[in-house]
């Protein structure tokens, strides 16, 4: 059951577009992060169910931001899943493997996405 | 009776007589009128030119006498021609040599003779011309005297007849000689016509006097345009000053060394000729030059060709490298200065090294199992991409003749270099591109979705037409990756059993949508088959492609179909029907080009990039299939695509000793059975009929598998069965059967009969067919090669747990040893191995009995495409360690294990080739 989603993308239009899907499509609670380290902090604060994470980020990226959110016993557990433009498989492929519980290529249809984080979300062995 | 005696110079006297060839001739008037002049003179009745032959006196003209000759025993005139005045015997009764001479004292009757001698010119006393009386009397001296002038003409006579003959025989032996000569001309001229040396002789002034064919030919001159030409016209003209000093230092009677130089043929082509010109002098004046010339326009031609090529090769960018193989191994026996300069950073490969030490490159390339598989298949092999401290080489091994090897170095670092740039911008265009683009289709998608207030019809209208050219953007761009990989060759494709119901319908689901839009229902016809082996996503990718354009093209109200059945190769065919407009056949060919849209005019736009045919392509040919369209203008279009019938993988090897039994009547046939089978390590048993083949059944042999020819002398293989299933003593024996015809009806009712195999089929078909049946399935046995002593416990433990059988090594040597020893059902490899690494394990054993063994590589590095094509056995998986989980890992046990179909109709799987 999700209630409280932390999005972190450096894009600002993005952060918009999924704060409003997600908020008025999802119903859900949205928090918002425009890199890896504000992620890490907000994560920590916020607990919030499912982290929606940009790879491709200066500084920090998905990945790495992922790995230090492993480190971090409270952060450890929250499901993650990534958000990329960078959708070849072999890229895809790599992602999951570091960790994610999905992937989600961007673009991606705003009206969809929460159904498509629900349905992901139900794949995944808890 | 006195015989006379044979003169001393017998022999030169009858050569003199021979001579004249007189002998036994026709009388003749001139020695006839000497004969009757001596009678009458003489007053006898008898007078005769009588010629003393070896053992005859012969008459040449005779008078008052009947015979031609008598014998010289008895003859008067062999005493005559011993003496050398006329000879006289005035009363033969009064004479003790003559009185009983049968001449006396028969007929004729001689009383008195007396002969004179007819003498040649050179002193033979060749016979005589004589008188005879019946009384005795004497001669006067005047009749003497007429005999002996007689005599001497019949001498001149004779003489004349001699010297006349002699000429003859002059004149003939000349006539022959002539004749001799003639003929040496002729062959003289021959063999100068017929020799492959140009031959010429030329006047003082350069004209040509003689040339022979091989001149013509080489200069393309006839024999008569020749003779109108001077060697000074067709001498290339630097070649002038010199041949002109040869002439005046063989005018001067220097004899000259062979020399070269060039003419020009009529075509105005140089001709090399290299020789000797020598003079022919008179009175210490030049009459004429002969030449004798070798044609070596093509050896300098070659020699050129030669020095070309080696300048070329030490010129070119590539390496190359020409090795020698010998008794003692592969030695480096040339190489060009392009291959010092691609290893110059990697160690220097001296003329004369051995394969034994060569730089870490090419050790690490395992250049000489390559060297050693090329000169044995003759057949060229590439090494693509060995990376070295960042530096990135490609190699071509080939073939060259007789025991050398050739490899052509590549220093393709830069390429890989500008490939990975090129895929980094690809990615960031891609990525860049998809950023804005995400915000668009994001507002636009939240606006019509009705998130942020209700928008009025015409602008929702306006908002699903931005919206779906935002979506045809993204789609143009994911159609431009993918193009972008098949152009790089780089488009990797996952081989994994996709369940085909499962497929279609998901296919069907994910479409239906679009289709109930276009009021279009999808059907869709599976047959028979339940797997396929398949990348799923991009079967889905093609799938889809086929039919959004089916969907897009279909007439409303009507279905799309898609198909799927087993075609009788056994390949897999995928068919997605329309009732739309179908496509003209002069359109047909660029349907799966890029960018090809038949009707961009056409208002229906049907929004795709113009890709998606190429794209699926590439794909279904990617997976060794073909793809095509079938349609009718007005009726619609079928696109299809078969992919080719992937094997299962082939358990391990056979026990050894187990014997098959071949029933064939054709011994070629059997002979390559044997061969190929015994290769694999059975034992062979081999029946030409049916009669034998029933004979070793009941013997206490044991036979593992029949292999059984349908067409027999003796009948069909059907009623070996038959007799077989009555005889009821034996278990039953596994039969796989060879026919000329597809499989019988009757077939179906033995379920010994575990394959029908037509003819021609492939051996190595068979081969598998019988390993599937011989092979002790109870407890799968797995061979880990894993030099991480604890990743190699884990890897054990988990297999044990699943039932498996397990055989450990820690390196590649020892891998290859067990592997050759346990004859495992399956590898799990590590790539980075010590001494033996994996590459050149999986090397190793592809050429021998165990290339078809299935191999999971269980690796921590990424592997590129070609390193997979490298490390590829017979069904081959690749599981990277950090990313693949347990259960994942043993999935693909499973997979690879699993047991042959159980059900006889389906054709066992065959190796994968």
């Amino acid at each position: 059951m999700i209630t409280k989603v932390l999005l972190v993308d450096d894009e600002p239009h993005i952060r918009r577009i999924g704060e409003l899907s997600l908020k008025g499509v999802g119903k859900w609670v949205v928090v918002l992060a425009s890199n890896g380290s504000d992620a890490l902090t907000m994560a920590d604060k916020e607990k919030p169910d499912l982290i929606l994470l940009d790879v491709m980020m200066p500084g920090m990226d998905g990945p790495a931001t992922l790995q230090q959110l492993r480190t971090n016993e409270a952060t450890a557990r929250i499901p993650v899943i990534f958000m990329t433009a960078k959708v070849q498989k072999h890229e895809v492929d790599k992602y999951l493997a570091a960790g994610a519980v999905g992937v989600i290529p961007k673009p991606f249809d705003p009206m969809a996405l929460p159904s498509l984080i629900l349905q992901i979300l139900s794949n995944t062995p808890d | 009776m006195k015989v006379a005696p044979l003169p001393e110079n017998e022999i030169d006297r009858l050569a003199a007589l021979s001579e004249a060839a007189i002998l036994d001739t026709p009388a003749e008037t001139g020695f006839d009128d000497l004969t009757k002049l001596a009678a009458s003179i003489c007053g006898v009745p008898i007078a005769l030119v009588s010629l003393v032959d070896a053992n005859r006196q012969w008459f040449k003209s005779r008078v008052g006498l009947d015979a031609e000759e008598t014998p010289r025993d008895l003859a008067f005139c062999a005493h005559a021609i011993l003496e050398e005045s006329v000879f006289v015997v005035p009363d033969a009764f009064k004479d003790e040599r003559f009185f009983d001479n049968p001449l006396v004292q028969g007929a004729p009757n001689v009383r008195f003779y007396a002969g004179a001698q007819v003498t040649s010119h050179d002193g033979f006393n060749v016979g005589t011309l004589c008188v005879i009386d019946h009384e005795p009397r004497e001669l006067t001296p005047e009749q003497l005297e007429a005999l002996r002038g007689l005599a001497r003409q019949a001498g001149t006579q004779i003489d004349l007849r001699r010297i006349n003959n002699r000429l003859k025989r002059i004149n003939q032996a000349l006539t022959l000689r002539a004749r001799e000569v003639e003929n040496a001309w002729e062959q003289l001229d021959d063999l100068l016509d017929n020799s492959s040396d140009l031959i010429q002789s030329v006047a003082p002034d350069g004209r040509f006097v003689y040339v022979n064919r091989a001149w013509c030919r080489a200069l393309g001159y006839s024999v008569e345009e020749a003779k109108s030409l001077s060697i000074f016209n067709i001498l290339a003209p630097e070649y002038i000053p010199h041949c002109t000093h040869v002439l005046s230092q063989l005018a001067a009677g220097e004899n000259q060394p062979s020399f070269e130089f060039v003419l020009i043929d009529k075509t105005g082509q140089p001709v090399h000729i290299e020789g000797r010109i020598t003079a022919r002098l008179e009175g210490g004046k030049m009459i004429s030059t002969r030449g004798m010339f070798r044609n070596v326009t093509e050896q300098r031609r070659s020699e050129e060709r030669v020095r070309l090529y080696s300048d070329v090769v030490e010129h070119v960018q590539i390496g190359l490298l020409v090795w020698e193989g010998s008794e003692s191994g592969y030695r480096l026996t040339a190489k060009n200065g392009a291959a010092d300069r691609v290893l110059e950073r990697m160690g220097q490969l001296d003329l004369g090294v051995s394969l034994d030490s060569l730089p870490p490159v090419l050790e690490a390339a395992n250049l000489w199992e390559f060297i050693e598989q090329v000169h044995r298949t003759h057949s060229a092999a590439r090494i693509e991409d060995v990376e070295v401290g960042g530096t990135f080489i490609s190699m071509l091994v080939f073939p060259l003749p007789g025991r050398f090897v050739g490899v052509a170095l590549e220093d393709v670092s830069q390429r890989k270099a500008v490939e990975r740039l090129k895929d980094e911008f690809v990615s960031t265009v891609s990525h860049e591109l998809r950023t804005p683009l995400t915000s668009i289709r994001g507002a636009l998608g939240l606006m019509a979705g009705g998130v942020v207030g209700s928008i009025p019809d015409q602008a929702l209208e306006l908002l699903g037409i931005a919206q779906s050219n935002t979506d045809r953007l993204v789609r143009l761009i994911n159609d431009i990756l993918d193009l972008d990989k098949i152009d790089a060759g780089r488009f990797d494709i996952r081989i994994a059993p996709i369940a085909v119901v499962e497929l279609i319908a998901s296919v069907a689901e994910q479409m239906r949508p679009l289709a109930s839009e276009a009021g279009v229902k999808i059907i869709t016809k599976i047959s028979g088959l339940r797997e396929i082996f398949a990348d799923e996503d991009r079967i889905i990718q093609v799938l889809t492609n086929l039919l959004s354009n089916a969907i897009k093209f279909a007439t409303a109200e009507t279905n799309v179909e898609i198909a799927v059945s087993t075609l009788p190769s056994g390949n897999v065919r995928f068919a997605i029907s329309d009732y739309g407009p179908g496509i003209a056949d002069a359109d047909k060919s660029r349907l799966f080009s890029r960018f090809q849209q038949l009707d961009s005019s056409d208002r229906r736009s049907k929004g795709g990039s113009g890709l998606g045919l190429a794209i699926s392509k590439a794909i279904v040919e990617q997976h060794g299939g073909t793809i095509g369209v079938h349609s009718d203008v007005g009726h619609g279009s079928t696109f299809w695509f078969e992919l080719p019938m992937t094997e299962s993988f082939v358990p391990g090897t056979v026990p050894d000793g187990q014997t098959i039994l071949i029933v064939e009547d054709d011994p070629i046939v059997a002979r390559a059975f044997r061969r190929q089978l015994e290769h694999e390590g059975y034992r062979l048993r081999h029946a030409a009929t049916i009669d034998e083949a029933q004979q070793i059944l009941s013997s206490s042999e044991t036979i593992s598998a029949i292999v059984l020819d349908m067409l027999l002398p003796d009948g069909s293989g059907i009623d070996l069965l038959h007799h077989m299933r009555d005889a009821r003593q034996r278990r039953a024996i596994p039969i796989v059967v060879l026919s000329a015809s597809e499989r019988d009806a009757q077939a179906d009712d033995i379920p010994e009969l575990v394959d029908w195999l037509v003819k021609p089929f492939d051996m190595s078909r068979l081969a598998n067919t019988l390993r599937w049946i011989l092979h002790d399935k109870t407890r799968p046995r797995i061979l880990v090669i894993e030099d991480d002593p604890s990743f190699r416990n884990l890897l054990a433990r988990q297999l044990e747990t699943q039932g498996a059988e397990v055989v450990l090594a820690s390196t590649g040597d020892e891998g290859v040893r067990l592997a050759r020893a346990s004859t495992p059902d399956l590898v799990v490899l590590d790539v980075g191995l010590p001494r033996v690494d994996g590459y050149a394990f999986v090397n190793t054993l592809r050429t021998d009995r165990l290339r078809g063994l299935p191999l999971i590589v269980y690796t921590g590095r990424d592997l590129t495409d070609n390193e997979r094509d490298m490390l590829r056995l017979g069904i081959t998986r690749f599981l990277t360690k950090s990313r693949s989980s347990e259960a994942e890992f043993t999935r693909h046990v499973r997979e690879l294990l699993r047991s042959p179909p159980n059900s006889s109709r389906r054709p066992p799987p065959m190796s994968q080739s």
